[in-house]
């Protein structure tokens, strides 16, 4: 029998910031195709869901707190059978939150605490009836995003109240509260997909509740999929996560047909495209940028998105006198995006830390050679891509500079590329991790979770 | 008695269009012309055209003891001439009561001075023609580009003639002293200085709709008081002339003010309103004003910095210089008037001050004027724009 899925996201189109919206969309899409599966995100147009799966935004519900004396009673009694507590060994101070169904006032101590205190007082109080309109959430990351995350996993319990489901699927660290208290709640095994780690966004030195969180989460769940090997290694050495549970998963991409727009003008293009912030090596870019227009003059270069160094780098740039080559556009809608790399003649990802990098694919299928950081994920499904050490930004420039040059050498490269492409579907991904749930349901009949080949 | 110089400002930028790197190379208008017609709309109506209305009341009724100056952009008079004629009008027909003085300055607002002698000569001229054919009056009297002035600039006034100059009475070069009379630079140049008393002048354009200070609502008589005790003869009241109604809507009182404290100090007889010209002609300059370095009347240091303060800026405003040469070189950018047009509107100050990242107050007045979300968008805009040209020029070389 097909399990039926709850899947947790955070992003969801239209509001990406990253390959994270993409990748959630695209695995829902074709594991909806395989199987029940609804998708609870904290924004979306439900309306407009093209998609086999059912989704939630949290925006267009309505919370409803406990309203009935029935309803109730159901939820306690659950409660007195199933809710085992868990205390967490983490620093959440800045992290309390007031219960919102309470008369009287309680000690809240911290985020776990509090939410047991809640439950039991549906045991003491009376009718508390109260509708609250959607969730609000103006930003995906915005500077109230731990409350925002607590809030998500408080609105999920009450939407998943009526419904039954075989297993949580939690995408990244913002759903893992959610993920955790549903498991704790309802008993169901816990899969953690690892598309994104504080160690990629801050440092293999980071810590912090991010990272206790993500560390306990991981621990906790049945099975982690990380979207590439280079992301499982990083859980076993800085996270201490046994590879037994481990199974990595790759990205797909949607299919996309290459094609060639004219540039408006006559220079060639390399394309830079991410987040300007330290875990995108940005700075190691211009470096190499800076390096190979001292040799080759008739390049420009356009860095794609925005990010905290985005304004430093502009600066960076005007005190170089480079304004007129090396081109800042902000955040470029997808489509737009499709058109740069339709005009690309070179696409730079120059990550410290990328455990999948979805643009660099998005690159090789409008035929623009890749040239990518070592330390990525899709260096190990995009091995005809050229790979380099982010930091060596002298290979990095030579490397740009020859493949601005040999025709030969970018045609062999783009045809290699699409020949990696083909292995990478969301519909392969969708099967790897259908037998993954699978062997997580019926541990003693299926065989061993997948291994990416 | 004493001697009120008022002079107003009057200048609308040409604004950049939104430039991203995908426009280099393309047919895309550089300048935003629709938001610059709405904004001189809205500047003409609510602003120019009710205080043209204020000031022709007044020299009606007082004839001859009202005198002011004005300086207008050669840009904003081409703005009004092609979008707005009725306001055109109205500054002609104050022109035409021979009580408004008009001054000389850069055709196109521009900080040329900085970048190229001969064409910052070449501007003032084209501005001199254009007040000739709008106003019929040469200018005698020179205001440069914010108030701009250092003595580096005295052989061109020279050159050009002018008699006298205005510039901002700031306090590190008077040392003290008060800027209340009549300057010249030294004994050898034969121009004098008018100097901006900021404080008078600042009371009307930024403090009188501000209502955490002490004199809010400021009042007639109190103004009337504080320019009676002023120590020395010659108080010069300088100002946007966007201060009145666009700055501060005129629904903060600030025209029935200005009419008010005019009327009430010519019939207390308080003091007489006179030109710039008129000053030159009735005062014997008196002390020297020194100034080696650059000053203006932006923002609180009063230097340059509110235009090469930073990286960005300064980058800008090499690469427009740089421009120069590959366009003297072209011999198809040589014959072409629009991209030279074009290059002269990219020297307009208002680009370079819209990339300014100072904080607090200044930089707020920095943001209020741009057009572009933050400084470094405008750098960037601006800087795709100056690739533009590159781009053209380079394609016109290889022709």
């Amino acid at each position: 029998m097909n399990p039926r899925v709850l899947m947790l996201g955070w992003e969801y189109p239209p509001y990406i910031n990253g390959g994270l919206g993409v990748a959630t969309t695209g695995l829902a899409a074709a594991l909806g195709e395989m199987t029940p599966l609804q998708l609870i995100v904290p924004r979306a147009q439900v309306d407009l869901n093209p998609h086999a799966f059912d989704l939630i935004g949290l925006n267009q519900q309505k919370k409803r707190w406990v309203s009935q004396k029935k309803y109730r009673d159901k939820i306690i009694e659950e409660k007195l059978r199933k809710v085992k507590l868990s205390y967490v060994d983490v620093d959440l101070q800045g992290y309390e939150i007031e219960p919102k169904i309470l008369r009287k006032p309680i000690q809240t101590e911290s985020f776990f605490t509090v939410k047991r205190v809640v439950r039991e007082a549906y045991v003491e109080n009376v009718e508390v009836v109260e509708e609250q309109e959607g969730f609000q959430l103006s930003q995906n990351y915005g500077k109230n995003l731990v409350e925002k995350v607590t809030e998500y996993g408080e609105w999920v319990r009450e939407i998943v109240r009526d419904q039954d489901f075989d297993l949580i699927h939690a995408h990244d660290w913002m759903t893992f509260l959610a993920g955790l208290e549903l498991k704790a709640l309802y008993d169901k095994p816990l899969v953690l997909h690892i598309h994104s780690l504080t160690y990629d966004r801050q440092g293999p030195e980071a810590r912090g509740w991010v990272y206790e969180l993500e560390r306990h989460a991981m621990s906790q769940a049945d099975i982690v999929i990380p979207v590439s090997r280079y992301t499982a290694n990083i859980i076993t050495q800085y996270y201490g996560i046994s590879p037994h549970k481990l199974s990595p998963v790759y990205n797909g991409i949607a299919p996309q047909e290459p094609y060639r727009t004219p540039k408006p003008f006559k220079e060639r293009l390399v394309v830079f495209l991410g987040r300007i912030t330290g875990q995108k090596g940005p700075e190691y870019f211009y470096q190499a940028a800076k390096k190979l227009l001292v040799r080759d003059p008739n390049v420009r270069f356009v860095v794609a998105g925005k990010g905290d160094l985005i304004d430093p780098m502009i600066r960076q740039t005007a005190k170089d006198r480079l304004g007129d080559r090396i081109h800042f556009t902000g955040f470029m809608e997808p489509d737009r995006v499709t058109d740069m790399l339709s005009m690309a003649d070179l696409y730079i990802m120059s990550s410290v830390s990328e455990p999948f990098g979805l643009s660099a694919l998005e690159a090789a299928q409008m035929d623009v050679p890749c040239i990518i950081s070592e330390t990525s994920g899709v260096a190990e499904v995009l091995p005809h891509a050229i790979q380099v050490d982010y930091a060596k930004t002298d290979t990095m420039a030579r490397m740009m500079y020859a493949l601005l040059h040999d025709r030969e050498w970018r045609h062999r490269i783009t045809q290699g590329q699409q020949a990696d492409l083909k292995h990478l579907t969301w519909t392969k991904s969708a099967k790897e991790v259908m037998q993954i749930y699978q062997q997580l349901l019926n541990p003693n009949s299926a065989t061993r979770a997948a291994q990416p080949a | 008695m004493k001697q009120i110089c008022l002079y107003f400002q009057v200048h609308q930028p040409r604004r950049l269009h939104p430039f991203d790197v995908f426009d280099i190379g393309s047919d895309r208008p550089i300048f935003d012309d629709i938001l610059n017609i709405r904004i001189l709309h809205r500047v003409c109506n609510k602003g120019y055209e009710p205080a043209n209305d204020l000031l022709m009341r007044l020299i009606q009724r007082f004839g001859n003891r009202v005198h002011l100056a004005f300086s207008l952009s050669g840009t904003v008079m081409e703005q009004m001439a092609a979008y707005k004629p009725q306001s055109l009008k109205s500054f002609q027909d104050l022109a035409s009561t021979g009580c408004v003085e008009f001054l000389g300055e850069t055709y196109y607002h521009a900080l040329s001075f900085l970048l190229h002698e001969e064409t910052y000569a070449e501007e003032i001229l084209k501005h001199r023609e254009t007040i000739q054919q709008y106003f019929g009056q040469t200018p005698r009297i020179f205001r440069n580009t914010e108030l701009i002035y250092s003595e580096r600039l005295l052989p061109i006034m020279d050159r050009l003639g002018f008699q006298g100059l205005v510039t901002e009475g700031v306090d590190r070069l008077l040392i003290g002293r008060s800027p209340h009379y009549v300057f010249q630079p030294n004994w050898h140049r034969d121009i004098e200085i008018l100097l901006r008393d900021y404080m008078r002048s600042d009371d009307i354009a930024f403090r009188y709709t501000d209502r955490e200070w002490e004199h809010h609502p400021l009042e007639v008589e109190t103004f009337a008081q504080w320019i009676d005790e002023t120590e020395g003869e010659v108080i010069n009241i300088f100002m946007d002339y966007e201060t009145l109604g666009e700055h501060q809507g005129g629904e903060t009182g600030i025209f029935r003010f200005l009419e008010d404290w005019i009327t009430y100090t010519l019939q207390e007889n308080l003091a007489e309103f006179v030109s710039p010209s008129q000053l030159i002609r009735s005062n014997v300059p008196s002390h020297f004003f020194t100034s080696k370095e650059w000053i203006s009347w932006a923002d609180t240091e009063r230097d340059l910095s509110a235009w090469n303060g930073n990286e960005m800026q300064q980058e800008a405003l090499a690469k427009i210089q740089e421009l120069r040469q590959p366009m003297q070189a072209t011999s198809r950018a040589r014959a072409n008037p629009q991209i030279w047009d074009t290059w002269h509107y990219l020297t307009q100050s208002d680009h370079f001050y819209y990339m300014a990242t100072k904080e607090g107050n200044d930089g707020e007045v920095h943001q209020y004027f741009s057009p572009f979300a933050s400084p470094h968008a405008a750098y960037l805009h601006y800087m795709n724009v100056i690739a533009h040209i590159q781009h053209q020029l380079s394609e016109w070389s290889c022709d």
